[in-house]
């Protein structure tokens, strides 16, 4: 990672009160608070030009679900990780600062239940089916058992 | 007993099946193997046979792909589509049980499940020269 752009990330994190840590060459992480998180979003593609945004990732750890954000900007990728607690995943779109976002966030919030406020298009389904039960849980949550789920979809069929 | 107008059409229709090919959720594996089936080098045209691309053309149907949530539906009204006698083909090992996604929260185990299937042929992908045999030793056992 060019020196430059080093030196301007840790100078973001330094004013979003956290620190960058340097995974290997090329490779930084930022962990943000999510009331900081929107903007240092805004400055790391306003500033320093890490406007690309490969995709967002999303973890379902124990008590938190954690979402990262994968900037990239020649060769050199900027990971922002920040967390939300999983009783109530609610996190800030980012779709006002990085359009291309929409869908990413769509998908984190069929398939983790993060509700993503400022985000459009959150009463639709991306990769679930329209007719996806209500009352059924996210999917990939750790806690779910997949063969309640088929069973409610009227996948599991009795073989005679 | 079949009148002599049926016995004609059943032996134009093994002698020419026309085929549709349906996708359901499939990794494309399958599909590339079928599509290899028709290029020069294994010519499964020499036996009639001819992709489609409506299903209301169709006396085959080849379904390749586990059948997941959202296909489940799509998949029934296609062959619902498809003219009487109808003849289906459960094509690689997603087909035939669900493959490597089987026990995932939206998928299930199987065309089988869905639809009737008269012929699977495995493999992850099968070779072009399994879907032929699969394909004329279906035709084969047409009355």
């Amino acid at each position: 990672m060019s020196e430059v752009l080093l030196q301007q990330i840790e100078k973001l994190a330094t004013e979003a009160k956290t620190k960058s840590t340097q995974l290997r060459k090329g490779e930084t992480v930022v962990e943000v608070e999510q009331g900081q998180l929107k903007n240092f979003i805004k400055r790391l593609v306003t500033e320093t030009l890490a406007r690309h945004l490969s995709t967002i990732t999303g973890l379902d750890l124990d008590q938190n679900v954690g979402i990262i954000y994968h900037f990239w900007r020649e060769r050199n990728t900027i990971h922002v990780k920040t967390f939300v607690p999983k009783e109530k995943p609610t996190a800030l779109s980012i779709v006002d600062i990085v359009p291309g976002a929409i869908l990413y966030e769509m998908e984190i919030h069929d398939m983790l239940g993060v509700e993503f406020i400022g985000n459009p298009w959150m009463d639709r389904k991306l990769l679930l089916p329209d007719t996806w039960p209500k009352d059924l849980p996210p999917p990939l949550l750790k806690t779910v058992k997949p063969a309640e789920i088929r069973k409610r979809l009227g996948l599991e069929v009795e073989r005679k | 007993m079949q009148s002599l107008l049926e016995k004609v059409a059943t032996w134009a229709r093994k002698r020419s099946p026309w085929i549709f090919h349906i996708n359901a959720s499939s990794c494309n594996g399958c599909d590339i193997e079928l599509v290899a089936s028709l290029t020069p080098r294994y010519d499964i045209e020499r036996f009639g046979a001819v992709l489609v691309p409506s299903p209301r053309h169709a006396d085959v149907l080849i379904v390749t792909g586990t059948v997941n949530a959202q296909t489940k539906d799509r998949l029934r009204r296609v062959y619902e589509q498809l003219p009487e006698p109808k003849l289906v083909i459960a094509l690689g090992a997603c087909a035939a049980a669900g493959g490597v996604f089987k026990g995932c929260y939206n998928v299930g185990q199987g065309v089988q499940d869905v639809i009737p299937v008269d012929m699977f042929i495995p493999g992850c992908p099968p070779r072009p020269e399994a879907i032929m045999y699969g394909v004329l030793k279906l035709l084969g056992e047409v009355k």
